[in-house]
């Protein structure tokens, strides 16, 4: 822990093994969950290291968004919707995050969606990432900014680690018909199937596929289970490795269950909603499937974050 | 207003008496006639009696301004004819009761005149004074010299040194030193006191004969104040006693019903003054206007019987035998009346007894409910330019146009030649004719900038970016050209204010609006953090950590950045091959 103190604190060498060190010392010696101001400031530097994501002129930037403020009425109303529905029942996050930081920074992302298609219309030489038409809002978005918020000092920096992360790390999932997500939940179909193939089988037999019990996980990146703290853990790693790694998780979550799943008269309803979960053991579990995964199944886990085209087996 | 220091220290603090004089005097004219009974003994005691005559002489000082404002008002009739005319009207009424009574109230004169030749010092006329006085009583009924009374609010100090004057110049050439000296000794010092005792001493009967053919008015005055009142008076008193005023008046009445021995006796003395009463009028009108009863007390003396009379006080009814005992009792009286029955006038308001409120400026409310209207301009500024504006809407509605900008200035109505318009908040020029540079531009007002501009006026702070900000009527007279470039000026004015805000979303005002507090965090959050880990991102491409950049090359970035996704897999793989 303090060693990674020591090493966001120290301007790196080499930025590529520093960063490859920091993500060592995340998986290895994790970041705690605290209440602590200061170590909350430190799970957000070690975010904003790994995904890369510069807080500078982040201030400036948000109120500039934030200035315009709320989005038309048909999306501030969704947002709205949301947002008030957002971990209502985890006291500490409310405690912590105010349902009008929620819509500031959903209404900021909206304001800037527009403005990136608009300049995406003058610019066709964009990369291809940034061709990605995200949506200006879909639901789902106010629980993947959940974590955030909760993790971040400020609300400038929370939403630039979020637009970075709707931006470049998912933005398939953000997309009109969600394409990243559903390729996701095929992936999860395949993965499950390589990995646990009697689970799978089961959950099939009973037309349960991994649309349905897994969407909910895919698209919002685990943060949608409980507790959020550990999601947190979740997330911690997955800023580290990739978040392509949550759909292994996703299938930790189901193995993780499964003798419950087998038992269930109704697995529907057991799927609805996973149980509560330790990040450590989730994580592990999902590490372990990595070596199950042939090369390519693990190449479309990588690309289907960021690729809304790839072609799923 | 103190009605005790003054009694007990009398003269001593002249200022203070001489408030008094003010406030109370002016008002009755029934003070003028009560004072001409009481003036009596004065004269006479002075003799045998050293301390009460000074006190006459100030007494007879503030009477005699009294009685100079009637005088004075007659003749010339130049002060607030109006007031004065109704509440004439007034006293004459009150006269009028007392008229009927005049007989017992000069019998109670001459036989306190009687009294006083019986124990008085100086021997008298009785008879010559009896008859003079008869007559003048006679002379001044016809005369309507009693129209003076003044409310309390109009006197003012300077008017008694006028009125001082314009005694003198009433009386004859030996009232002259006394009534000179009558209002310096009420204001100033005692030594002017001692000079009046000497010429009330030495001059006696004579002088005061004299004066009292110009003191003919205090007399019919007396005549009409007999002691018949006293029942209504004594109950009119009752309901005064509750207000500050009244509480010189309780001192005063107080005194005067324990009084009746004393007076006798005084009167006794005074008896030769019969005739002079009137003249005498003068010192007794002192002693029986307000602060005559001070003057009085001094006279009766003494502390010691004050305390008495305080003690007794209580006991209102007293047995009315006594006529000079009544003088101040009617002072009150008429007070009363005035208050609580008689509608009064000051100016264009009017006392409403009844309601017991002023009437007569309803029509300054007015403002009011305009104010109520004109939500959006500052109100200040409408009340303040309602007049000028209105001589000038016209104009200012044909440029309608002209220098928005200025419309910050709101305290003046016209700096130079330039009007501010009310309505539209900006200057015009009065002067004819200006050039209408917005003329051919057609109105356009982005919606938009409308609601920023309800917020801003809802809003202090937004308020208080208006003046860096263009004008909401500025940018919407300028029409096509800038509806977006005023709103990239109004966003980067209005921090937190948003521009395409639907109206119906008040809420929106404290979800999107940032206090100081929150910004000075945020700022010092991304501060800490560039102090910290600015390093991990100086040799980093912009292209990645800036989200809004497009221009990504997506070999090179998009290769560095799924490399790191492959670690965890690599890490497996090599461990499993382990």
């Amino acid at each position: 822990m303090t060693s990674i103190e020591d090493i966001i604190s120290n301007p790196p060498l080499l930025l590529h093994s520093s960063l490859s060190q920091l993500r060592y010392l995340v998986l290895s010696e994790g970041l705690p969950i605290s209440e602590d101001k200061q170590q909350q400031r430190t799970r957000c530097y070690v975010w904003t290291v790994l995904s890369q994501t510069s807080m500078e002129t982040s201030t400036q930037r948000y109120l500039a968004l934030l200035k315009l403020g709320p989005p038309s009425t048909t999306i501030y109303q969704k947002i709205k919707n949301d947002t008030s529905r957002t971990f209502q029942t985890d006291p500490n996050f409310r405690n912590r995050v105010s349902e009008d930081a929620l819509i500031r920074c959903l209404s900021c992302f909206a304001w800037q969606t527009q403005q990136r298609r608009r300049k995406a219309q003058f610019n066709e030489s964009s990369s291809k990432t940034t061709r990605i038409p995200v949506s200006t809002y879909v639901q789902g978005m106010n629980v993947l900014l959940a974590p955030i918020l909760y993790s971040c000092p400020s609300e400038p920096m929370a939403y630039q680690l979020f637009s970075k992360l709707c931006y470049e790390i998912i933005p398939t999932y953000l997309t009109k018909n969600l394409n990243g997500a559903q390729n996701g939940a095929k992936l999860l179909d395949v993965s499950l199937r390589i990995i646990d193939p009697k689970l799978s089988k089961f959950l099939s037999d009973n037309l349960l596929t991994a649309e349905i019990y897994g969407m909910p996980s895919i698209l919002t990146l685990s943060s949608c289970n409980k507790p959020l703290d550990q999601v947190i853990k979740l997330w911690d790693f997955m800023f580290a490795y990739g978040f392509h790694m949550n759909i292994l998780f996703v299938v930790a979550f189901l193995v993780k269950m499964r003798s419950k799943v087998f038992r269930s008269d109704s697995p529907v309803n057991l799927l609805r909603q996973f149980p509560d979960f330790d990040a450590d053991e989730i994580i592990r579990l999902g590490v372990g499937f990595i070596a199950k995964i042939p090369a390519q199944i693990y190449d479309l886990l990588v690309d289907h974050l960021t690729d809304p085209d790839i072609y799923i087996p | 207003m103190s009605i005790r220091p003054l009694t007990l220290n009398g003269l001593d603090d002249p200022e203070t008496s001489f408030e008094e004089l003010n406030t109370t005097l002016p008002r009755f004219q029934s003070h003028e006639t009560s004072t001409l009974r009481d003036s009596a003994p004065p004269l006479s005691t002075s003799t045998y009696l050293p301390t009460p005559s000074s006190i006459g002489t100030s007494d007879t000082g503030t009477v005699f301004s009294n009685s100079a404002d009637a005088f004075w008002s007659d003749k010339q009739g130049d002060n607030d004819q109006d007031m004065e005319v109704e509440q004439d009207d007034e006293f004459l009424n009150d006269f009028q009761e007392f008229q009927n009574k005049k007989d017992d109230f000069d019998d109670a004169i001459k036989t306190n005149f009687h009294l006083r030749n019986k124990c008085g010092s100086t021997p008298f006329k009785n008879v010559d004074f009896v008859n003079e006085f008869d007559k003048k009583l006679n002379f001044e009924l016809d005369k309507p010299r009693l129209k003076q009374p003044r409310s309390m609010m109009e006197l003012k100090s300077r008017r008694k040194l006028s009125n001082s004057v314009s005694s003198k110049n009433l009386k004859g050439g030996n009232s002259v030193r006394f009534k000179k000296s009558m209002p310096n000794l009420a204001l100033f010092s005692s030594t002017i006191r001692e000079e009046e005792e000497e010429e009330e001493e030495g001059k006696g009967e004579e002088q005061q004969e004299q004066d009292y053919e110009d003191d003919d008015t205090q007399g019919t005055i007396l005549a009409r104040f007999s002691s018949d009142d006293e029942g209504g008076f004594l109950t009119g008193f009752g309901e005064l006693e509750d207000e500050p005023l009244d509480q010189t008046f309780s001192l005063s009445r107080g005194q005067d019903l324990k009084r009746p021995p004393f007076l006798k006796r005084k009167s006794a003395s005074s008896l030769p003054l019969k005739i002079s009463p009137t003249q005498y009028d003068i010192v007794k009108h002192d002693e029986l206007l307000t602060p005559g009863l001070h003057s009085r007390q001094r006279e009766w003396n003494t502390q010691q019987e004050l305390d008495s009379f305080r003690e007794e006080r209580p006991v209102r009814r007293y047995p009315s035998h006594n006529l000079q005992l009544h003088g101040p009792a009617k002072i009150k009286t008429i007070k009363q009346q005035i208050d609580h029955n008689t509608p009064m006038k000051k100016g264009s308001m009017v006392y409403n007894p009844q309601t017991m409120k002023w009437e007569g400026n309803e029509n300054v409310l007015n403002k009011f409910s305009d104010v109520d209207t004109a939500n959006r301009k500052a109100l200040l500024i409408k009340n303040k330019l309602q007049r000028d504006a209105d001589d000038h809407t016209a104009k200012q509605k044909r440029y309608s146009d002209l220098q928005n900008s200025r419309s910050a200035s709101r305290n003046q109505k016209v700096v130079g030649n330039m009007v501010l318009d009310e309505q539209n908040l900006r200057w015009v020029s009065i002067s004819e004719d200006e050039a209408d540079p917005f003329a051919g531009i057609p109105e356009i007002n982005p919606p938009p900038v409308r609601t920023t501009m309800k917020k801003r006026s809802s809003s202090p702070f937004l308020r208080s970016q208006s003046q860096l900000s263009p004008s909401p009527s500025s940018n919407g007279n300028n029409g096509g050209y800038q509806s977006t470039a005023a709103q990239v000026r109004l966003r980067k004015y209005h921090s937190m204010r948003s521009l395409n805000a639907p109206p119906e979303d008040l809420a929106l005002n404290t979800t999107f609006h940032l206090s100081s507090k929150t910004l000075e965090k945020f700022y010092h959050e991304e501060n800490r953090w560039n102090r910290k880990l600015a390093s991990w991102f100086i040799p980093q491409d912009e292209t990645i950590t800036g989200v809004d950049e497009e221009t990504m090359d997506e070999s090179t970035i998009g290769g560095k950045r799924k490399s790191y996704m492959y670690e965890i897999r690599n890490m497996v793989i090599n461990s499993t091959k382990d």
